[in-house]
């Protein structure tokens, strides 16, 4: 896969976290410690947006499902006298 | 092993028994987990469910659990169907419109295409952009796109001949691969 590496920027690490960067290196995880740190980031910076994106539907999608299939049956019929197709298809017109 | 894009309202009709095409959801979706076909569905496609869900229960009153989210439980069952595909491609592309540089998702930008050509609403065009850019850039050639949507339907021919898969029915399908 091609990457694009717009810019270079500078930054100051504390020690340990250097030393810790050049350990993984030394096993092999990363290829240097430019690489090191810009896969690291990059991980980073995916997990912190995805906090930002924590809702409640989220939280509830993590869970085992709580109804059963047949419960899921039950409802259905409830939700849709008709054909599923006729109300997704009023939710396209939007 | 054909591979059939779902649409969204044939894949949840699996668990709506008042719905026309209930039975062969049933069936396509055993046949998707027995690896008698590929089905494929897409994050577009739980958006839309999720959506349809939300929509639904807000016109009645159904006596659940405060931490009960309906549409939650409906998602985790179509995720959980043993060898269904979710794939999406979302590619920002760079692109030049009117001399104005920006990026744009891939997935929009063949939606304009298909917008131009069959005059469909925005979602059947994303739902046909995704099956068209899976084949071209991830190799997932779709045999057939499986929908109960009769716009989409009707331009079935021109569908097939541009884009080379066969929009159409659940039962269509059923009968065509002996579900």
């Amino acid at each position: 896969m091609l990457i694009n590496l717009d810019e270079t920027i500078t930054s100051r690490l504390e020690r340990e976290d250097i030393e810790l960067l050049d350990k993984f290196i030394k096993m092999g995880l990363f290829a240097n410690r430019s690489e090191a740190v810009r896969v690291i980031l990059s991980k980073e910076l995916k997990e912190i947006a995805k906090g930002q994106l924590k809702s409640d539907i989220q939280k509830s999608l993590e869970l085992k499902p709580l109804l059963t299939e047949q419960e899921l049956l039950t409802i259905g019929t409830r939700l849709f006298p008709s054909s599923v197709a006729l109300h997704v298809a009023e939710g396209r017109e939007r | 092993m054909k591979q059939v894009y779902i649409d969204t309202s044939v894949l949840l009709a699996k668990w709506i028994p008042t719905d026309p095409y209930h039975e062969e959801s049933k069936k396509i979706v055993e046949a998707v987990t027995t690896q008698r076909i590929i089905g494929i569905f897409s994050g577009l496609g739980l958006a839309e469910a999720s959506s349809v869900i939300e929509r639904q229960q807000g016109k009645f009153s159904l006596e659940l659990a405060p931490d009960i989210s309906l549409s939650a439980e409906y998602l985790k069952r179509i995720v959980m169907i043993p060898h269904l595909e979710i794939l999406d491609i979302v590619y920002p592309i760079p692109t030049v419109i009117a001399g104005l540089n920006f990026e744009l998702s891939i997935i929009y930008w063949q939606s304009l295409d298909l917008a131009s050509k069959f005059h469909l609403k925005t979602l059947d065009n994303l739902h046909l952009a995704l099956s068209v850019l899976l084949d071209k850039l991830k190799g997932r050639t779709i045999d057939y796109f499986v929908t109960a949507d009769h716009e989409i339907v009707a331009n079935a021919h021109r569908i097939k001949t541009e884009y080379g898969f066969s929009p159409m029915f659940p039962d269509q399908l059923v009968i065509l691969e002996g579900l």
